[in-house]
């Protein structure tokens, strides 16, 4: 520790703190312009000059480190005399065109010019004019009013890691510019707009859209990937005009394309406003009554299994709650499934099994400070955002080893320490190829094991027959960079395990998954203070849904069949006895005419859906099909009855993130037209359904999901004006693991396999509504690796037809160098492109044939 | 002559800069000397007792600088500044082109006493002859066993890299220089940490001038206290001095520290071309102020004589100026240089010096407003001492020097809106 | 780019291994010399064969004077126009050359042979007026012997 004093007072600080740091911890403010906590010091703008005993030249605060003994001062008539003149020097440079700057009211040049009475261009003489970067899409750049603070190049380079904004020139000449000029081609995060100090960085959209001081401001949770950034709201006249999050927030203020730019998929023409029965608009009362007529009907007629339920990861957890109980209580049948069947579900259900693990086994920001860090099958660019930005704080800031496992190269590469570029189908394989470099190099964590794991000598009886020549032939993936990322990640204080679609969807997926539950196991990264393992999942509430129940075989808090008498109880109604249909049971329910009413809430099977050509046809099946969504979707366009729903900003309620987190949402504007929460909705049919129930908001459920659930609980608190909505029981490690036999199996595709996954400019298929989305990414298309496309004849932009067994889509090519030979890769966020249709079960691989379209 | 010379003891001829050549006036013997009798910190009590200041400019007691280094750090790593750029200046020019060996063998001797195992060279892009007349040096003395592996059969190895700068002024100052070297655009560092503690690669570093590094081979040939006997007492030893602008013989000449200026200009330059009255001095690279004619008359060139005169000995790049030269296009010249050289980095630089540049360059077009000397006083003073590295005080001591000393020049122009001497800067 | 690799790769070995982002600049400088003038591309492309973040290339290349980023003539003649040059001649000079190329400071002829550029100290002091054409240095110029130069080179 150092001891020194500032203004007059002691200060004792750890060693290597700055002089900004240490006045901070005893309330002196220091003024600064160029400074952000979270980047690296720049020192650029001197404003934070202190002045130090027996040094003649003034400091600056921001970047210099403490001394014993030093005594600082940092008000001072020479000090203010300093920062007045530097102002004035930025100020001579900036156009002062303040009336039409969109940072008016929100700038930390004018604040600091008012808070110094600097109010004169003192050396005004000619002002050059330089360009206004119109051109540019979703941001705007004006340089003239730059001050060159430098903290939008360190936020997109340090967080963001995308080197799209660059300090250009020298001197006078030096602006913050793309290189040569070109036009922006970023991630379009926004993340410099919030951080640019004046009116330079301007986010298009919200541009003379209002003063900021006139919207309103609601704190909520962002509602696209899994990892619940906390944003705010800025809405005026019933409408959300743009997103922001303060740098004090979890996620520090950082977002992505659809946290910051999303929003306008709310502002969406295309909303649906009003009930439809049959495609007739029609009032409420007529809609819902038609809905609960009909189900009734079904139900007097073939008996409660007849009728389904698809939920979604973008309803709240008391609506999901809710849904499955009108599923299980109102109507009477297990039938209740998501998406989450394709991945996260079985996942979750097989380290629950294995390791007691549902969800992440620590809060996502222990990956900052993980020691390794292993990212596995998972395109985090894409699938989490926001948890890619930790692994790169991690990587970069904080020292940490980063072994990329993928089939493709993804923007993490460009970090990693250890590269494992696999043949898709190998992830298994894979994994107990690294188990099996651990446990040869001796570094698996053996105090761990002894303490926790029954059966070491099984796993090693059972990798025996895996050597590691016969994973590198099968894997395609060296030996020496399997024992080079063994040794990287394992033995270390901490390891963070990060999964995701392409381990979760992989065509050998239970054995990926249980091989990753051996590795977490064998190097120890669970119950530790930093990293652990991580699951990731593309939408926001995939992990609240499951805790509430929504899934055939389990009731709220995984309650399985035997805790069922608890619920009877407390819904005073007997639960079914069969059991449920999974999401694909259902589907062959309905083809096989058993199951004749579907009802749909916040998903569109026929477009987000893998194989949804055939449940396209099953649909033409049912007799009734209900669908509640904010959009006009392709499932929509084939029901029955449509109930136009809410979206985030227009309801309460909670949402969990992947590391059970709960949030509560803020209500920031009303619903368009005749749309409702969807919690609303369903009770609204439930008291049709069942009369006697009364439902009287998102409060009541989560009281009664704390209650019934075992797994929420607690008081809502508040923090940083940001409601907790409940606390979560997280996961706890229990003795008593047993490692799983390993499967040394390994799917063999053909000559060409495609890979369908999100990208980063979308989350699901909502942003797919968003202009502001749209703008920098508005088409699907195909990526193939160089040398096919050569073989193939195919250019960079001509058609490409690819055909699977399950359907084929016809789509410009773009020529990609991240892919292996023989893999195709397609997002699957375009309604127009349906990539999804290709596939042919839950994997997102498959087999495919490629040609000129 | 009888007094010492470090650098002009030899004839130039054809291959006067060859090893061969080197060696036969004594070359690499000072190297055999310390390597085979001399512990490393003898080789920098030499230095120290040899009262040796850094040539670059700055003039920091060589000896000194080397004692702040953690000599058993695993790496420590020596700089050579060879990024000759302050305007005025030439001589370390005249070293590698003439006697590139002679560095080397500084380099070495350096290398030797901090414990360095890799050396660097760090040249302004733009040389040429030097550039070449360098590697041919370092090639010659690798292939004789001088430089790398064992050197001379000892336990001693040192490689040394030349590594050309990208054009750039301000990578002459040292922080900015290390960052360069690190493979960044060259901004300068704040301080501290300083090199010597954290430099290169955050090791601890040492960063040399070019001249001050080929004058440690003499030092320890002949003793630190001889070196210590030589010219002013408290700036000992010899210097080069390269002389340009209005003289009749411009170029470079050693002489010892405390030597006259008046003599160095009117005697060895052989005086102001045809025959016209000294108007200004700049004494030590146009960093420095600006001295009239007349106060240079008992200036002696050391570095406590020169700041009594109210400017600095600076790098020893004396430049003339001759009545009838317009000192206002004069400063325009330094204001566009400084302007262009800014880094860009820091506030008070960046737009200080442009603002400088763009007031004068308005007094120059003959649009100059009352107040404006005022004005540029004023930015002068809200850069000094306020920016990340001393290119800021660099850019603003000529500035105030010149309105200051030629006042009346600056007024006339503002207020005719010509030159009181038609603008003129060639004689 | 493989042949370019090739002398990456020989300047890479002269550097001490863990200074691998040092050799930015040098390859840079080797690239120019190949190819004229350079690019985002090609400053990605040092980024990518040195492992560093685009950006420090990019950046790098912004900054520093001597690395084009525009096409040049095929003798890029630099002319200083410092002060000792200035006090020596450094305008007459430039003037000169202007009206001899028939192109202002910053342009290349249209039959692409020069490009004029006045550039900051060559540290020629002592020999002014000085430039450079393409790397050689040219010193106590005069209109004659710009005009011998400049045969020369024809």
């Amino acid at each position: 520790m150092v001891k020194l004093t500032i203004d007059g007072k002691n200060v004792t600080v750890a060693a290597g703190a700055t002089i900004l740091e240490a006045a901070a911890t005893v309330g002196i403010k220091i003024p600064t312009l160029c400074w952000l906590q979270k980047v690296s010091p720049t020192g650029a703008c001197r404003v934070c000059a202190v002045e130090v005993e027996g040094v003649d030249r003034p400091m600056t605060a921001c970047n210099t480190p403490v001394k014993e003994g030093i005594n600082v001062t940092t008000q001072s008539e020479k000090l203010t005399e300093i920062r007045r003149k530097l102002l004035e020097l930025l100020l001579v440079n900036h156009p002062l065109d303040c009336p039409v700057c969109d940072a008016g009211g929100e700038c930390d040049l004018q604040d600091s010019c008012f808070g110094l009475g600097a109010s004169r261009q003192e050396y005004s003489a000619l002002l050059e004019k330089r360009p206004i970067r119109y051109d540019w899409k979703l941001l705007e750049s004006d340089p003239n009013r730059c001050i060159l603070c430098e903290k939008c190049v360190k936020v997109d380079h340090e967080i963001v890691g995308a080197d799209a904004i660059e300090v250009v020139n020298r001197g006078e000449a030096t602006i913050i510019d793309t290189h040569d000029g070109a036009p922006l081609n970023c991630e379009f995060c926004g993340n410099c707009i919030a951080a640019c100090p004046t009116g330079t960085l301007i986010s298009k959209p919200f541009k003379f859209r209002g003063r900021p001081w006139t919207f309103n401001i609601t704190k909520s949770v962002c509602a696209f990937c899994s990892a619940g950034c906390q944003i705010e709201y800025h809405a005026r006249d019933g409408r959300v005009e743009r997103v922001t999050s303060e740098d004090d927030t979890y996620n520090s203020g950082n977002l992505c394309i659809n946290g910051r730019f999303g929003y306008s998929a709310f502002n969406a023409p295309e909303r649906l406003i009003i009930p439809t029965v049959n495609g007739a608009e029609t009032d409420w009362e007529s809609a819902v009554s038609t809905a609960a007529n009909r189900l009734k009907g079904i139900v007097t007629a073939h008996g409660p299994d007849a009728a389904a339920a698809i939920a979604s990861p973008r309803l709240t957890n008391e609506e999901n709650f809710l849904f499955q109980k009108l599923m299980r209580v109102a109507i009477g049948t297990n039938n209740i499934d998501s998406e989450a069947r394709f991945g996260y579900a079985p996942a979750q259900a097989l380290l629950a099994k294995n390791i007691g693990l549902y969800g992440a086994s620590n809060p996502i920001d222990r990956i900052d400070t993980a020691a390794a860090i292993l990212v596995f099958g998972c395109d985090l660019n894409a699938e989490s955002t926001a948890v890619e930005y930790r692994v790169i704080k991690a990587a970069t800031k904080n020292d940490a080893k980063l072994v990329v496992a993928n089939m493709r190269d993804v923007k993490l590469t460009k970090y990693n320490h250890g590269r494992l570029k696999y043949r898709p189908g190998s992830e298994a394989l894979l994994v107990n190829g690294l188990i099996r470099a651990i446990l040869d190099a001796g570094v698996e964590d053996r105090e761990f094991i002894a303490k926790y794991v029954s059966n070491l000598d099984a796993l090693k009886e059972s990798l025996a027959g895996i050597s590691l020549s016969q994973v590198a032939e099968a894997t395609g993936v060296p030996e020496k960079d399997i024992i080079e990322s063994a040794r990287l990640i394992a033995g270390k204080s901490s390891l963070a395990i990060i999964f995701g679609a392409d381990a979760m969807r992989s065509t050998v997926s239970a054995d990926c998954i249980a091989a990753l539950g051996n590795l977490a196991l064998v190097t120890g990264c669970l119950g530790k203070e930093a990293g652990g393992l991580f699951p990731i999942d593309e939408k926001n509430n995939a992990q609240g849904m499951l805790d509430m129940g929504v899934a055939p075989d389990s009731l709220p808090g995984y309650h399985a069949g035997n805790a069922a008498a608890v619920f009877e109880t407390a819904w005073g109604a007997k639960l079914p006895a069969a059991p449920g249909k999974d999401l694909w049971q259902i589907v062959e329910g309905i083809e096989q005419g058993s199951i004749k009413a579907l009802y749909i809430a916040g998903s569109d099977p026929l477009a987000a859906f893998p194989n949804n050509r055939r449940i396209r046809k099953a649909f033409d099946k049912l007799e009734f099909l209900l669908v509640q969504d904010s959009f006009p979707t392709e499932s929509a366009k084939m029901a029955n009855v449509v109930f136009p729903a809410s979206l985030a900003p227009e309801k309460s309620g909670t949402f969990t993130t992947l590391d059970h987190r709960v949030q509560c949402l803020g209500k920031a504007v009303n619903a368009p037209g005749l749309a409702r929460e969807d919690w609303d909705i369903f009770a609204e049919l439930y008291g049709k359904l069942a009369p006697a129930s009364v439902i009287t908001g998102p409060e009541q459920i989560l009281t009664e999901i704390k209650a019934l659930s075992n797994l929420y609980g607690g008081e809502c608190s508040v923090v940083k004006g940001r409601c907790q909505g409940a606390g979560k029981r997280g996961f706890a490690l229990k003795e008593g693991l047993s490692f799983v036999p390993v499967s040394a199996k390994s799917a063999d595709g053909g000559d060409y396999q495609l890979l369908v996954g999100p990208i980063l400019y979308h989350n699901g298929t909502i942003s797919g509504w968003s202009a502001n989305n749209l703008t920098v990414a508005p088409e699907g298309y195909i990526a193939i690796a160089a040398d096919d496309a050569g073989r193939l004849g195919i250019a960079e932009g001509a058609a490409i037809r690819v055909t699977s067994s399950a359907g084929s889509m016809t789509g410009p090519a773009r020529i990609s160098k991240a892919l292996q030979k023989g893999l195709l890769f397609a997002p699957h966020h375009f309604r127009g492109l349906n990539s999804n249709a290709l596939l042919e079960g839950s994997a997102n691989l498959v087999t495919v044939k490629v040609e000129k379209g | 002559m009888t007094e010492p010379r470090v650098f002009f003891n030899f004839g130039i001829t054809d291959d006067s800069h060859t090893l061969s050549a080197y060696r036969g006036r004594g070359g690499y013997q000072a190297l055999e000397k310390a390597l085979r009798t001399m512990q490393p910190l003898d080789v920098e009590k030499e230095v120290t007792t040899s009262g040796l200041r850094g040539r670059g400019g700055a003039g920091f007691p060589t000896g000194s600088k080397w004692s702040f280094v953690d000599k058993k750090s695993p790496v420590v790593y020596l700089c050579c500044n060879a990024d000759e750029g302050e305007p005025g200046t030439f001589k370390d020019r005249w070293i590698f082109e003439h006697n590139s060996h002679q560095l080397v063998e500084g380099v070495l001797l350096a290398a030797y006493a901090l414990n360095v195992r890799h050396a660097f060279i760090y040249i302004r892009g733009e040389f040429d002859l030097s550039y070449r007349r360098l590697l041919l040096a370092l090639e010659e003395a690798r292939e004789a066993g001088l430089v790398g592996e064992r050197i001379l059969g000892t336990e001693f190895s040192c490689d040394i890299i030349v590594h050309q700068g990208g054009g750039a002024y301000v990578c002459g100052e040292e922080s900015s220089l290390l960052t360069s070297l690190e493979g960044f655009k060259g901004y300068p560092k704040n301080k501290p940490p300083f090199p010597a503690v954290k430099g290169l690669y955050q090791a601890p570093t040492v960063i040399n001038n070019v001249e001050t590094l080929a004058t440690i081979p003499w030092i320890i040939t002949h003793g630190g206290g001889a070196y210590a006997g030589i010219g002013a007492q408290n700036n000992t030893g010899t210097k080069l001095f390269g002389i340009s602008g209005h003289v009749n013989k411009p170029g470079i000449h050693e002489r010892p520290t405390g030597y006259p200026l008046k003599k160095i200009i009117f005697e060895d330059c052989g005086g102001i071309l045809g025959g016209k009255a000294l108007k200004a001095v700049i004494p030590g690279g146009s960093s420095t102020p600006v001295l009239k004619g007349f106060e240079i008359e008992n200036v002696t060139l050391d570095a406590e004589s020169v700041i009594k005169a109210g400017s600095m000995l600076g790098s020893g790049g004396i430049i003339v100026i001759a009545e009838g030269t317009c000192m206002v296009r004069l400063l325009q010249v330094l204001t566009r240089f400084y302007a262009h050289e800014s880094c860009g980095q820091c506030t008070p630089c960046r737009e200080g010096t442009a603002w400088m540049d763009k007031v004068i360059g308005r007094i120059v077009a003959g649009q100059g407003v009352k107040g404006d000397l005022e004005r540029l006083e004023a930015v002068t003073s809200g850069i000094m001492g306020n920016t990340v590295c001393a290119l800021g005080d660099a850019a603003s001591m000529p500035v105030a020097s010149f309105i200051k000393k030629f006042r009346d020049e600056f007024e006339y122009y503002i207020e005719h809106g010509r030159s009181m001497f038609d603008g003129r800067l060639e004689i | 780019m493989s042949c370019l690799t090739d002398k990456f790769d020989r300047l890479r070995a002269t550097y001490p291994p863990e200074m691998n982002s040092s050799l930015v600049l040098p390859l840079l400088h080797l690239m120019l010399r190949e190819k004229g003038h350079l690019t985002e591309s090609d400053a990605i492309f040092i980024a990518d064969y040195l492992g560093v973040p685009a950006m420090q290339v990019k950046e790098a290349l912004t900054w520093y004077t001597m690395l084009h980023r525009k096409p040049v003539g095929k003798h890029v003649i630099k002319v200083c126009r410092n002060i000792a040059c200035s006090l020596m001649g450094a305008e007459r000079i430039i003037d000169y050359l202007k009206q001899k190329l028939g192109i202002e400071a910053g342009e290349t002829t249209p039959d692409g042979r020069f490009t004029l550029l006045l550039v900051e100290c060559l540290a020629s002091c002592g020999t002014a007026p000085a430039m450079q054409v393409s790397d050689t240095y040219h010193e106590n110029l005069d209109e004659a012997r710009i005009d011998h130069i400049l045969k020369e080179l024809s």
